[in-house]
C-alpha cells in the first residue's frame, strides 16, 4: 500500500476511535449517558473514553511516520 | 405499547430515564410526515438498547485488548508453554482456576484467549478459559451474592456449576476435537509471520461482517499482529507505542463483531414480543429452555446479569435462574459472533451444542439435589 494511502488508513480509523470518544465525552457531560447504562458503570465508560483517547494519539503519530512502516 | 413491555422487563436499567426521554421525544415536536419513522418507538428502543449494550461492553473490550497487547508485548510463548500444565485434567483446573487472576468478562476474554491459542496455549485450554472466566471470578461471585442476597446458596451453586460444565466441556474438546479450530487465517503454534500487508487487512475489514455464518474460511489478515514488534524501539516509550499499536488493531478487529452483535441482540429484543416466550416456559424442562434461549438473547454481561436474573426470582424457579446464570456468560449471541472471529464456525456449533446439554444436565441436577 502506498504511504499515502496507509496514512489516509489511519486517519480513518483515528477518526472512527474519535468518534466513540467524543460520544461518550458528551453523554457524560450531558448526564445521558445516564439513559444507557446503569449509574454503576459510568465510571468504567468514562475512563474507557480516555483509553479510546490513547488509542486515537497513537493512530494520530503513526499517521505522520508513516513510512516506518509502509 | 412496546416503551411499556420494555418498562416492565428492565425494573434495574433505565427505565425511569427511558420513560422520560420518550415523553420528552414525543411532546412538542413537529416533524415533516417523511420522517415520522424517526421517532418511532421501535427506533428509539433500537437505539437505547444498541447503545446502551455497546457502552456495556466497550471498557470490558478495551480491558481485554489491553490486556492482549501487553501479553503480545512481554510475555513469550515458551512462558505460555511453561505455564500450563502438560495434563490435560490438571490443564483444565488451571484453566479454571485463571478467571480469578483475570477477572475479565466474555467482551474481554475473546481477545485474550486469541492471544494466548496464538502463542501455543492449548485449545482444550482455552475453552475452558473462555467459559469459566467469565463466571469464576471474584467480581462476578460478589456481584450474584450481592443480587441474591437472601438466597447465598445461588451464588455457590452458580460457581460449582460453571466449574463442572467448564471442566466436563474441556475434557470432552481434549478427547474428541482433533483438528485445529482456528479460522484459516490465524496460525497455530505462533510461529511469528512476518506479512504485515495492510493492503489485504484494509480490505476485508468492513466487508464481510455480514457472511461470518458460514464456514468459508475467510482469512481477514490477523498475521500483521506479530509484525510490529522490531519497528518500535526499545525505550519504555517504545514499547509503550507497541502496546496501544496492537490494541488498536485488536480494537478494530473485535469492534465490529461487538457492533453487529449489539446490533442483533437490539433488533430482536425491540421486535421480539416476550409475553408469548414466557407462556411457553412454563414447564420444567422448557423453563430451563427458556432461560438459555432469553440469556442468549439478552447477552448480558456477566458482571451485571446476576441483578437482571434476581428480578425473575419470583416468576421462575431457582433451577431454570441458575441455567441462565451459568449459560449465559458462557454463550450469547454477542459472544457468538466474537468466537466466530476466532474460531470455525463448526467448532463454534459444536460448542454450542456441547453447552446446551451440559449445561441442561447440570441444571436439572442441581435443582434436584439442592433446591428442594
Amino acid at each position: 500500500m502506498s504511504p499515502r494511502l496507509l496514512s489516509f488508513h489511519h486517519t480513518i480509523k483515528a477518526l472512527i476511535l474519535f468518534g466513540f470518544a467524543g460520544y461518550i465525552a458528551y453523554l457524560v457531560h450531558s448526564d445521558r449517558i445516564l439513559l444507557y447504562i446503569a449509574p454503576r458503570m459510568v465510571d468504567y465508560v468514562k475512563w474507557s473514553s480516555l483509553a479510546l483517547y490513547a488509542v486515537l494519539c497513537t493512530k494520530a503519530i503513526r499517521r505522520t511516520h508513516v513510512p516506518q512502516y509502509a | 405499547m412496546l416503551c411499556k413491555r420494555l418498562f416492565n422487563d428492565w425494573p434495574l436499567t433505565f427505565s425511569p430515564f427511558y420513560a422520560s426521554s420518550c415523553s420528552s421525544l414525543f411532546s412538542g415536536k413537529k416533524q415533516p410526515p417523511d420522517l415520522s419513522w424517526i421517532g418511532s418507538e421501535e427506533l428509539q428502543n433500537f437505539k437505547t438498547l444498541f447503545i446502551s449494550i455497546v457502552l456495556e461492553a466497550l471498557p470490558f473490550v478495551l480491558l481485554g485488548v489491553l490486556v492482549s497487547a501487553l501479553l503480545q508485548m512481554f510475555v513469550s510463548e515458551q512462558t505460555i508453554r511453561k505455564w500450563v500444565p502438560k495434563n490435560p485434567v490438571l490443564g483444565v483446573l488451571f484453566a479454571c482456576a485463571l478467571g480469578i487472576v483475570f477477572p475479565l468478562c466474555e467482551c474481554g476474554m475473546i481477545p485474550v484467549i486469541r492471544r494466548l491459542i496464538l502463542k501455543g496455549m492449548p485449545v482444550y485450554t482455552a475453552v475452558v478459559f473462555i467459559l469459566a472466566g467469565p463466571i469464576i471470578n471474584p467480581v462476578v461471585y460478589a456481584s450474584t451474592f450481592m443480587a441474591f442476597r437472601t438466597r447465598p446458596e445461588i451464588a455457590y451453586s452458580r460457581m460449582a456449576l460453571a466449574f463442572l460444565v467448564a471442566a466436563t466441556i474441556g475434557l470432552l474438546v481434549y478427547r474428541f476435537v482433533r483438528t485445529n479450530p482456528l479460522r484459516a487465517g490465524l496460525k497455530y503454534g505462533a510461529a511469528p509471520v512476518h506479512t504485515h500487508n495492510h493492503a489485504h487487512e484494509h480490505g476485508h475489514e468492513y466487508g464481510h461482517t455480514h457472511h461470518h455464518h458460514t464456514a468459508h474460511g475467510h482469512d481477514h489478515g490477523h498475521t500483521h499482529d506479530h509484525s510490529h514488534t522490531h519497528a518500535h524501539g526499545p525505550g519504555w516509550r517504545g514499547r509503550l507505542s507497541g502496546v496501544l499499536g496492537h490494541a488498536s488493531d485488536e480494537f478494530f478487529d473485535m469492534g465490529k463483531y461487538l457492533i453487529f452483535g449489539a446490533m442483533l441482540t437490539a433488533l430482536i429484543q425491540t421486535f421480539m414480543s416476550r409475553e408469548s416466550l414466557v407462556s411457553i416456559g412454563e414447564g420444567t424442562v422448557s423453563s430451563h429452555l427458556f432461560m438459555m434461549g432469553f440469556a442468549y438473547v439478552l447477552s448480558l454481561c456477566s458482571t451485571s446479569d446476576a441483578f437482571v436474573a434476581s428480578s425473575f426470582a419470583t416468576t421462575f424457579s431457582a433451577g431454570s435462574l441458575l441455567t441462565f446464570l451459568v449459560f449465559g456468560p458462557m454463550l450469547d449471541m454477542k459472544s457468538t459472533l466474537m468466537l466466530l472471529s476466532a474460531f470455525r464456525a463448526k467448532f463454534v456449533l459444536l460448542l454450542t451444542g456441547l453447552l446446551v446439554i451440559v449445561t441442561l444436565i447440570g441444571s436439572l441436577l442441581f435443582e434436584r439435589i439442592f433446591f428442594q
